[in-house]
């Protein structure tokens, strides 16, 4: 994909941030509090595409051969395998952090990722993803994890199926921490 | 590896009770060393003795280690997206 060009200040941002591996969430926050207000929207819409583009990647990492007695695992109405719901999960996890991070509701985080994999998508068109990565990034796009927070709230659950697997974990670590 | 105050403390508590009691040390030689033993013998289980006290204190982090290392995958999957982003992967 082509280079990205915005103001020198939030690619430093998101650089630092990227930079820190699994204390990526601190960072961030630091980041953000440094930089100029002005350029908030810009880091928030950066960071939600790269994020948003994250969660294709690593749904696309090769996985491990499943095992015969192996469930598929329910998330947002798409079913994975139990490392990818793994990865899924942890995902989902981590996104709780990154709005606390950009200081931004778990619902207005969750419209700004529906917007960055808006803009992943059309970005990769014409790259071969997974079907799995493609159908997750379309329910996502079109603002799947909107319901999710929703649901978090007393409605349907995000996993949304009666199957087993991760299911449990998948809930427990939701987005917003609602329900557990 | 961020600190986890369980984990480190179940760590740590491992370690100074196996090593400093010599618990795996007192129960390898009570069970597998008789008085007219080889040298040999001797040493290779003080040895896997010494190995399995360091070993014990390293469970909770075997125990917590896949966790960590999603969280990690997605921290590289984050970095070489930002790479490609702003510098074409270089």
């Amino acid at each position: 994909m082509a280079v990205v060009h915005v103001d020198p200040r939030v690619v430093t941002a998101v650089k630092a941030w990227a930079a820190a591996g699994v204390e990526g969430a601190a960072m961030l926050a630091e980041q953000r509090r440094a930089l100029d207000p002005l350029l908030l929207p810009t880091l928030i819409g950066e960071v939600a595409e790269i994020t948003a583009e994250q969660l294709l990647v690593v749904l696309d990492r090769p996985t491990a051969p499943p095992r015969r007695d192996e469930r598929p695992v329910p998330f947002l109405g798409v079913e994975l395998s139990q490392e990818q719901g793994r990865r899924a999960a942890a995902w989902l996890d981590e996104q709780r952090d990154n709005a606390k991070a950009l200081s931004l509701a778990p619902e207005a985080w969750s419209e700004q990722l529906a917007d960055g994999m808006r803009r992943v998508l059309e970005r990769m068109r014409g790259r071969s993803l997974s079907s799995t990565a493609s159908a997750l990034g379309s329910t996502v796009a079109d603002g799947a994890l909107r319901g999710a927070t929703r649901g978090f709230d007393g409605g349907a659950d995000p996993t949304s199926s009666t199957k087993a697997g991760l299911r449990g974990a998948l809930s427990a670590r939701a987005f917003g921490n609602k329900k557990q | 590896m961020k600190f986890s105050p369980l984990r480190d403390l179940a760590g740590g508590l491992i370690g100074a009770f196996s090593g400093g009691v010599g618990l795996v040390g007192v129960a390898a030689k009570k069970f597998f060393v008789a008085a007219d033993d080889s040298f040999t013998k001797k040493f290779l289980i003080g040895l896997a003795a010494t190995a399995l006290t360091g070993g014990a204190a390293l469970l909770p982090y075997l125990v917590t280690a896949p966790g960590q290392q999603t969280k990690a995958e997605l921290a590289v999957a984050r970095s070489s997206i930002v790479g490609d982003r702003y510098d074409g992967g270089e």
